[in-house]
C-alpha cells in the first residue's frame, strides 16, 4: 500500500507568522470547545446526559402533576378515603393496612403507583421526593466543590503549615464514615434546628441534609484538587507568573483556577451522584429529610415496613436512585474522557 | 576560514569515503549481506482532525555493524519509523503498509506473538529517556535477567553472570555489587548505560536508538557514544540511530536518511551527507546549526517557515513552501532514487539537477558579514552578583531532621552590562536553572547579594520586589509548560501589563505590537497555546517577557526544545530584540555552541561554581579551566572529517553529589591535571590575560609566568593564602584543545 499520490490540498506558504496546526481544524477552538465536540460524538454518554436531564425535567413537574393528574398533594394521608378503579370501589388503604397497589393508568391517573400506608399517593410523593433528592444532591455537591477547590487550592499552592492543616483535617474527617458524621449531626440538628444570629434554620429545613452532605463530600473532591495544585503551581507558567509580579491570590484565580475546571466538572456528576445517594441514606437513617416531607430515602425508609405486602413502596424509589445514580456515573464517564484527550478510543474512518 | 568556504557546506567534491568503506556499508550493495530490508513503510493514525501520515514510502536497508542515523526535524517520523519496526506503534487507530523483513519475518505484518520472538532477541531498543525506560521497583540485576530468560532457557545463576558481564562491558563500575542497586540509585547516564546493557543482553542483530545522549549532558553523552561504538565494533551490532543533532551523527554514523514530513529525503553514506548534499531541506539543516568549529556568523541561517501539516501535506515536494529554489517541476512527486551518476548509493528526492544543487548549495543568505560588535566591559552594570550562595537543606528520617545541604550555588559573583550578553553554560545539576531563578527572586539567597541597578534586591520582600519585577524577565525552557494551556494569547502576553495596571484598551494594542514583534500575527490573540508549534509558542514567551519593556531577560535555555532550524529563528529573533531594545540577556544554556552564538562574555559553572568566566570568542580559542576544555572537546562537531582527526579526551566519571562536594577544587575528581594542591585548597578566579579569569591552581594554555603574576580577580574572595602555584610542565598537559583553537 503506497499511495504516491498526495491530498490536493496545497499548503499556503508557511512563513513563521503562518500558523497551520494540525491539532485544530478551527482556529481559537478552546480547549473546552475541544472537549464539547468530543463529548458530543460519544454515543453512549449523552443517551445517559439525557436521562438525567429527564428526570431533573419530571421533578419539576411534580406540583403539575400533583393538581392535574393525581389530584392530591405529596403530605395529604387518605386513610379512610376510597378510590374507583374500573367502575369498582376500593379502599385505598385496607382495614388491615395494607395499602393498594399501583394502578397504572386503571384509575384515570390516581395512584400510578399505588398508595403507602398512610394513603399517600407513592407515584405523587416519588415526584416530590425526586425533587428534594435532586435539589439536596446538586446544592449540596456545589458546596462541596466551593468549598473544596478553595481548601485544594489554598493547601496546594502554600504547602507547609496551611496544608498540613488542611489536610489533617480532611484526614479526619476521612477517618469517620460520612454517613456516621451525617447521623450524628443531621439527628441532633434535626432536633434542636440551627441559630446562627441572623441564620436560622428550623429543624425540618431541606438545607441541613444540604449542608452536611455538602461538608462531609468535600474530602472526596479536595483531595484530588490539592494534588493537582501541587504539580501545576510547579509549572513554569506560575512561575511566569510570579516574575512578572503577580499576587498569590491572582496567581490562584487566574492561573489556576481555569486550569482545576475539567479536574471539577471530571467529579460533578459523580458527586452529585454520591451526594443523593448519601441524602437516601441518612434520610432512611431518619437524620437526612424529615417526615413528613418525601425524599427518596424516607420513602424507602416507609417502604420496608411493609416489604412483604407492598414491595412496590421500596421498588419506586429504589428504581429512581438506580437511574439518577448510572445515568450520572455513565454521564460522567463521558466527560471525563471527552476532557482526556488520550483516552483511547477509536476513531472511525 | 574564508567568506567563500564559511558559506558552502564543506565545499571539497565527493570521493573520500575512506570510513564508510571500512565498514562495508556501501548502500548500493544489494541482497548479499542485508540484515534488515524496509520496503516502502507507510504508517497512518486515523485522528479526529484526519489522518496523519506519520510514515510515508519509507524504504531503506541495513547491513551487519553498520549505523544508519534518520535525522530531521521533529515530527518528521524518526520516531515513528522506529517504533514501527519493533511493532510499538500498533494501535486501533494505526494503519500499516509496506514491509520490512528481518531473516524471514516481516516486521509490519507479523502477529504479537511472532513480534515478542525476536524483540530483544533480534532487535533491541533503548530510549530517550532512561529516566522512565526502568522498572523503578525491581534490581537491576533482575531486569537484564529476566530480559534474558524471556528468550533464552538459562538457569538464574548463568542469566546473573551474563547481566554482570555486560553491566561490566557497558562501563558500570563494580558490577557484581551494582546488580542488586535500584534504578533510582543511578544517575542519568548510568540508567542509559543499563539501557544499552539490557539491549545488549541477548546479542540483537539490531539496536534501534532512539534519541539515546538527547537527555544527557556533553560528557556523559562523549562516554555513552564511545561505548555504542565499542559494542558495534565487537558484536557486528546495527544500530538505528534516531537523532536531531549532526554532531552526533559526524560523530558514529556510517549512512544517513534525512526524513521530511513522513519521508526520506536524502539517503547516503556519512561524507556524501556532509560534503555534498543534494537535498536544500539537507541544506538547510546542515546551514542552520550553531557551530563552535568555525568563525561564528552574524546570524544563523535558518529554514523560514516550520514543517507541514502532516494531515495536509504540500503537494508535490513536501519541502515546497520552505524551499528557495522551488521551480516547474516542483508539484510533481519527486522519487527517492539517485541522481548522481558517481554515486549510485547517494539518493535523493529534489527536481534540480545535479550541476544546479552544487552550484546553488549556499546556506545563509549571505549575511554572515554581519557581525555583531561585541560589548565587553566598559558597560555600565546593570546587575552585580556578590557571593551568591542557594543552600537547600535535606531532609532525612521521620522527624525530618535537616541531614545536609544541596550547595546548588556556591559563592557566585559576576556582574552584567547594560545590552550585554552573558551565556551561564554548564551540566545538568551544576545550579544553573537555581542561579537564575535567585536572580529573578524568584528564591532568596542564602548568602551574597544581587544588586539591580546599585539597589540591592537579594533579601527585599514580594510587596518590595513587584515593582521592581517590571525590569527582569524571564523565558522558560519547557515551551509547552511556560503557557497556560487555560488561557488565550491575549490574556498570556497581556497579563504582564494587567498586573501593573495598564488599562485594557492598552492592553489589547500592547499585545498586538508584542505579537508583530515576535513575529507572529495579531490574529493570533484569540488562540490557545495548544494551537502552536514549539517555536511559535517560544516567541509568545518572549512577547510576554518583553511586554514590560525590561533591562534584562533572563532565557533559561530557550531554544533546548526546539528543533536546529527553529532554534536559529529564536536566536535570531532574540538578537534584533536585543539590537532594537539595548535588553541586556542572561543566557542559560548547556549548549556551547548555541551560547557561543549570542553571548559576548561566558560563564562556566561546574557543581555550583564558577570555573571560569570569560570573553566568549577567547573561552573557544584558549579555555584556561581544564573543566572548560574538557566540555568543548566532548563536544561532536557536525564535520566528520574533523572528528575523524579531532583528538578527544573524554572525561571519566559523573559530576559529585552537591549535598557533599569534593574538598579543595570540586573538579578535582574528574580533572586530569589534579594534584595534591587541588585537594587542599579551594583555587580562586584569577584574571589571565585576554580577559579570561578562572578558578584553577594548574591552568591551561597559560605560560608559567602568566601564572605566577595572575591578578586576583576582583570577582573573588576567598583568601585562600596566596601560594605560588607549581609549575606547569608542558607534557603534563593531557588536554589537547590544539583540534578546537
Ligand atoms: N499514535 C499517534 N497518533 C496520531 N499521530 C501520531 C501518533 N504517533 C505519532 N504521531 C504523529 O506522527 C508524526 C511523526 O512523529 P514522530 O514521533 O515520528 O516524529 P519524530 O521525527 O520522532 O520527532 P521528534 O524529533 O520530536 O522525536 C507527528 O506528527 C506525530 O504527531
Ligand atoms: S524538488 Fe523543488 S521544492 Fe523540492 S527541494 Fe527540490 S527544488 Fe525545492
Ligand atoms: S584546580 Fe586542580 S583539580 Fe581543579 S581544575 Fe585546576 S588542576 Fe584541575
Ligand atoms: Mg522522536
Amino acid at each position: 500500500m503506497t499511495t504516491h499520490q498526495d491530498p490536493a490540498t496545497a499548503l499556503p506558504a508557511a512563513d513563521p507568522g503562518e500558523i497551520e496546526h494540525a491539532a485544530t481544524g478551527r482556529t481559537g477552538a478552546g480547549p473546552w470547545h475541544l472537549a464539547a465536540r468530543r463529548l458530543r460524538r460519544n454515543r453512549v454518554a449523552l443517551p445517559f446526559g439525557a436521562l438525567f436531564l429527564l428526570l431533573v425535567a419530571i421533578a419539576l413537574l411534580a406540583p403539575a402533576f400533583g393538581e392535574s393528574v393525581a389530584k392530591t398533594g405529596p403530605n395529604t394521608n387518605h386513610l379512610s378515603d376510597t378510590i374507583t378503579v374500573r367502575g369498582q370501589e376500593r379502599n385505598v388503604v385496607e382495614l388491615d393496612g395494607v395499602p393498594i397497589g399501583p394502578q397504572y393508568l386503571a384509575a384515570k391517573g390516581r395512584y400510578m403507583l399505588g398508595a403507602d400506608g398512610n394513603g399517600r399517593d407513592v407515584m405523587v410523593r416519588l415526584l416530590y421526593g425526586a425533587r428534594n433528592s435532586l435539589f439536596i444532591g446538586l446544592t449540596a455537591s456545589l458546596i462541596t466543590t466551593v468549598l473544596a477547590v478553595t481548601v485544594g487550592l489554598l493547601a496546594g499552592y502554600y504547602r507547609g503549615p496551611v496544608d498540613a492543616v488542611i489536610s489533617r483535617t480532611l484526614d479526619s474527617l476521612w477517618a469517620f464514615p460520612p454517613v456516621l458524621i451525617g447521623v450524628a449531626l443531621g439527628v441532633s440538628l434535626a432536633l434542636g434546628g440551627l441559630d446562627l444570629g441572623l441564620f436560622q434554620v428550623r429543624g425540618n429545613s431541606l438545607w441541613i441534609p444540604t449542608l452536611i452532605i455538602g461538608v462531609v463530600s468535600v474530602v472526596y473532591l479536595a483531595r484530588p484538587i490539592r494534588g493537582q495544585v501541587l504539580s501545576l503551581r510547579e509549572k513554569e507558567f506560575v512561575e511566569a507568573a510570579r516574575a512578572h509580579g503577580a499576587s498569590d491570590l491572582q496567581i490562584m484565580t487566574r492561573e489556576l483556577l481555569p486550569n482545576l475546571v475539567s479536574t471539577v466538572l471530571t467529579f460533578l456528576p459523580v458527586l452529585v451522584a454520591n451526594a443523593i445517594l448519601l441524602e437516601a441514606a441518612l434520610s432512611f437513617l431518619g437524620a437526612g429529610v424529615q417526615p413528613p416531607d418525601p425524599s427518596w430515602g424516607t420513602m424507602l425508609a416507609n417502604g420496608v415496613n411493609l416489604l412483604i405486602t407492598s414491595p412496590h413502596l421500596t421498588i419506586a424509589p429504589g428504581a429512581m436512585l438506580v437511574l439518577t445514580v448510572l445515568s450520572l456515573n455513565v454521564f460522567g464517564d463521558g466527560v471525563r474522557d471527552a476532557l482526556d484527550p488520550r483516552s483511547r478510543v477509536k476513531i472511525g474512518t | 576560514m574564508s567568506e567563500l568556504e564559511s558559506t558552502r557546506i564543506g565545499g571539497v567534491p565527493p570521493g573520500d569515503r575512506a570510513r564508510a568503506s571500512s565498514r562495508g556499508a556501501d548502500p548500493s550493495r544489494s541482497g548479499t549481506d542485508v540484515l534488515l530490508d524496509v520496503r516502502n513503510v507507510k504508517v497512518d493514525f486515523n485522528t479526529e482532525n484526519g489522518v496523519v501520515h506519520a510514515v510515508d514510502d519509507v524504504s531503506f536497508s541495513l547491513a551487519p555493524g553498520e549505523v544508519l542515523a534518520v535525522v530531521g526535524e521533529s515530527g518528521s517520523g524518526k520516531s515513528v519509523t522506529a517504533m514501527t519496526l519493533m511493532g510499538l506503534t500498533r494501535s486501533p487507530n494505526a494503519v500499516f503498509g509496506g514491509s520490512a523483513r528481518l531473516h524471514d519475518l516481516d516486521l509490519i505484518s507479523a502477529s504479537g506473538n511472532e513480534l515478542r520472538r525476536v524483540r530483544g532477541k533480534e532487535i533491541a531498543m533503548i530510549f530517550q529517556d532512561p529516566m522512565t525506560s526502568l522498572n523503578p521497583v525491581h534490581r537491576i540485576g533482575k531486569q537484564i535477567v529476566e530480559q534474558i530468560q524471556a528468550h533464552e532457557d538459562v538457569s538464574d545463576e548463568q542469566a546473573m553472570r551474563r547481566a554482570v558481564q555486560v553491566l561490566e562491558r557497558v562501563g558500570i563500575p563494580r558490577a557484581q555489587e551494582r546488580a542488586a542497586s535500584y534504578p533510582h540509585e543511578f544517575s542519568g547516564g548510568m540508567r542509559q548505560r543499563v539501557m544499552i546493557a539490557m539491549a545488549m543482553a541477548c546479542d540483537p542483530a539490531i539496536l534501534i536508538a532512539d534519541e539515546p545522549t538527547t537527555a544527557l549532558d556533553v560528557t556523559i553523552q562523549a562516554q555513552i557514544l564511545e561505548e555504542m561504538r565499542a559494542l558495534r565494533e565487537r558484536s557486528e551490532t546495527a544500530i538505528i540511530l534516531v537523532t536531531h543533532d549532526l554532531g552526533v551523527v559526524a560523530d558514529i554514523a556510517d549512512r544517513i536518511a534525512v526524513m521530511y514530513a513522513g519521508r526520506i529525503v536524502e539517503m547516503g553514506t556519512l561524507d556524501e551527507i556532509f560534503y555534498d548534499p543534494q537535498h536544500p531541506y539537507t541544506w538547510g539543516l546542515l546551514g542552520s546549526i550553531a557551530r563552535i568549529d568555525r568563525d561564528r556568523p552574524g546570524r544563523l541561517p535558518s529554514i523560514p517557515g516550520m514543517p507541514p501539516s502532516l494531515i495536509n501535506r504540500p503537494q508535490g515536494c513536501h519541502f515546497r513552501p520552505r524551499c528557495r529554489h522551488e521551480f516547474e517541476a516542483c508539484p510533481r512527486y519527486p522519487e527517492l532514487e539517485s541522481r548522481l551518476g558517481e554515486a549510485p548509493g547517494h539518493h535523493d528526492r529534489c527536481w534540480l539537477s545535479a550541476e544546479e544543487k552544487r552550484t546553488r548549495r549556499v546556506v545563509g543568505e549571505g549575511e554572515r558579514d554581519r557581525a555583531r560588535s561585541r560589548r565587553c566591559g566598559g558597560v555600565t552594570a546593570l546587575l552585580e552578583v556578590a557571593h551568591v550562595k542557594q543552600h537547600f537543606p535535606v531532609r532525612r528520617g521521620v522527624f525530618n531532621r535537616v541531614s545536609g545541604h544541596v550547595h546548588a550555588v556556591d559563592d557566585v559573583s559576576f556582574s552584567l552590562g547594560r545590552g550585554e550578553t552573558l551565556g551561564l553554560v554548564g551540566e545538568s545539576g551544576c545550579g544553573k536553572t537555581t542561579l537564575s531563578r535567585t536572580i529573578m527572586r524568584l528564591l532568596e539567597p542564602t548568602d551574597g547579594t544581587i544588586e539591580l541597578e546599585g539597589r540591592d534586591i537579594s533579601h527585599a520582600r514580594s510587596r518590595e520586589l513587584r515593582p521592581l519585577r517590571k525590569d527582569v524577565q524571564m523565558v522558560f525552557q519547557d515551551p509547552f509548560a511556560s503557557l497556560n494551556p487555560r488561557k488565550r494569547i491575549v490574556q498570556i502576553v497581556g497579563a504582564p501589563l494587567m498586573h501593573h495596571g495598564v488599562p485594557r484598551q492598552e492592553i489589547g494594542r500592547r499585545t498586538n505590537e508584542l505579537l508583530t514583534r515576535v513575529g507572529l500575527s495579531p490574529e493570533h490573540a484569540n488562540r490557545f497555546p495548544h494551537e502552536f508549534s514549539g517555536g511559535q509558542r517560544q516567541r509568545i514567551g518572549i512577547a510576554r517577557a518583553l511586554a514590560l519593556s525590561p533591562k534584562l531577560i533572563v532565557l533559561d535555555e530557550p531554544v533546548s526544545a526546539l528543533d536546529v532550524s527553529i532554534q536559529a529563528q529564536v536566536v535570531n529573533l532574540l538578537e534584533d530584540i536585543q539590537e532594537e531594545l539595548g535588553v541586556a540577556y542572561l543566557f542559560v544554556a548547556h549548549d556551547l555552541s548555541v551560547v557561543r552564538h549570542v553571548s559576548d562574555r561566558i560563564a562556566v559553572m561546574y557543581l555550583g561554581r564558577v570555573m571560569e568566566l570569560s570573553p566568549s570568542e577567547e573561552l573557544y580559542s584558549k579555555p584556561i579551566h581544564p573543566y572548560t576544555a574538557a566540555l568543548l572537546s566532548a563536544i561532536p562537531v557536525p564535520d566528520p572529517r574533523a572528528n575523524r582527526d579531532r583528538r578527544r579526551v573524554v572525561v571519566g566519571g559523573e559530576p559529585p553529589s552537591p549535598i557533599d562536594p569534593p574538598s579543595g577544587c570540586v573538579f578535582r575528581t574528574r580533572c586530569p591535571r589534579a594534584r595534591e594542591l587541588c585537594r587542599n585548597e579551594v583555587p580562586r578566579l584569577s584574571e589571565y590575560p585576554g580577559g579570561h579569569v578562572a578558578a584553577c591552581h594548574f591552568p591551561l594554555n597559560v605560560s608559567e609566568v602568566e601564572v605566577g603574576c595572575a591578578g586576583k580577580s576582583p570577582l573573588s574572595t576567598r583568601d585562600s593564602g596566596n601560594t605560588a602555584p607549581a609549575l606547569v610542565e608542558d607534557d603534563e598537559m593531557p588536554l589537547d584543545t590544539g583540534a578546537l583553537a
